[in-house]
């Protein structure tokens, strides 16, 4: 008792873009409508460069639907990267957050002359906060206001940092936000520009917001860590920045890096000399204009 | 004889010791007493008498708590991969 799915009998043509997303350049092929509504949407600023012998890409990503027996039933999406298939299909209807998770998991696992750290990073005035936290912690929605409230976006979901001279590098995409963050945010924000919402994915309903034109244009000035925050949303929670140890942040850091036993010493030297120039504090809060007027003090003190 | 792991560094961040094992790839957070242990043997391999009679020299302890975090310290460094004996 199989459901043929009717939306598969078409035959729609791949569509290649090819992305600069600094510091990489990803193909994306898709047969999927919705994907190439959201890509046209979110990524509106940046450079879409033409295919042509010399352009060398970083990562080969492809939605469409997977091949072989699975396409005859339900409305399902695979991801091709770089030709191979590191996960299991997805509902049709969640194509784009396929997209942005295998590009998460590309760089995660196979980009290895940086340290990446699973973490949001904004910069204002020449110095990058980091947060770093486990999902749920509240770091991408603390990261899209401040984003709106004149913080430069680096990065939503990973601290990518240079080995030889420790800066950060921005790795600028949509702001990836979840569940009751998204309405936080459009009521925060209510010029910010959100993508689709996708319903009932493993993280609960997703929604994109679209970096400002500023960010995407400075996606290539990097910048030198300043503070190390790991933020905790807690309801009803008073907005409370703690002071905590440098060596505590290393340990913290290193458990929340994607690559750093990779790396090895080399990755080791590089957290010491990132955390030792930085202010480390541990952050509790509800209030999101709190929390944003905190880190603008915190900037605006230096 | 206590030896170092071979690659095994030491760094001080803020006023925190740390170290990293390429052995095992761990990162630990080390007290200063546990930091002397380690840069003693890092620099020489070293016998346990000797070792102890350093230590000794460096901190105002009685020699009973001395020698009983030095062998704590030893047994942690050991399971870690930053000391072997």
């Amino acid at each position: 008792m199989f459901i043929i799915n009717q939306a598969f009998k078409k035959t729609s043509t791949a569509k290649k873009i090819f992305l600069k997303i600094e510091p990489f350049v990803v193909q994306l092929e898709t047969t999927v409508e919705s994907v190439e509504q959201s890509i046209d949407r979110l990524y509106a600023d940046y450079l879409l460069l033409q295919e042509s012998p010399d352009l060398f890409v970083d990562f080969y990503i492809t939605i469409k639907k997977p091949s072989g027996i699975r396409s005859l039933f339900n409305a399902q999406v695979q991801s091709y990267v770089d030709g191979k298939t590191p996960f299991k299909p997805l509902p049709y209807s969640q194509a784009y957050p396929f997209f942005e998770w295998s590009l998460n998991w590309v760089v995660a696992a196979q980009v290895h002359n940086y340290l990446i750290i699973h973490a949001a990073v904004v910069e204002k005035e020449g110095h990058v906060l980091i947060l770093c936290g486990k999902p749920g912690a509240g770091k991408s929605t603390l990261c899209a206001a401040l984003c709106n409230r004149g913080w430069r976006l680096f990065s939503d979901e990973m601290a990518i940092v240079d080995l030889g001279s420790n800066e950060i590098i921005p790795f600028v995409r949509p702001v990836s936000l979840k569940n009751k963050s998204i309405d936080l945010i459009k009521q925060f924000a209510p010029d910010c520009t959100m993508g689709m919402s996708f319903a009932d994915t493993a993280k609960g309903t997703v929604s994109h917001m679209k970096p400002n034109k500023e960010s995407v244009a400075q996606a290539t000035l990097r910048a030198n860590a300043k503070w190390v925050v790991f933020p905790r949303y807690r309801e009803s929670s008073e907005t409370n920045l703690t002071t905590i140890s440098k060596g505590e942040t290393v340990i913290e850091l290193a458990k929340n890096s994607f690559n750093y036993n990779v790396l090895g010493a080399q990755g080791f030297e590089s957290l010491c000399a990132l955390v030792e120039r930085s202010q480390c504090y541990s952050f509790e809060y509800s209030n999101l204009e709190e929390a944003v007027s905190l880190f603008s003090d915190l900037a605006n003190d230096l | 004889m206590i030896i170092g792991c071979c690659g095994v560094i030491c760094n001080k961040v803020g006023i925190d010791y740390l170290a990293y094992s390429p052995l095992t790839g761990e990162t630990i957070l080390l007290s200063p007493f546990a930091n002397d242990v380690l840069s003693a043997v890092l620099t020489k391999s070293t016998i346990y008498k000797d070792l102890l009679d350093k230590l000794m020299q460096d901190n105002d302890d009685a020699m009973d708590d001395i020698n009983a975090g030095l062998q704590r310290a030893l047994r942690e460094l050991s399971k870690k991969g930053f000391v072997y004996y």
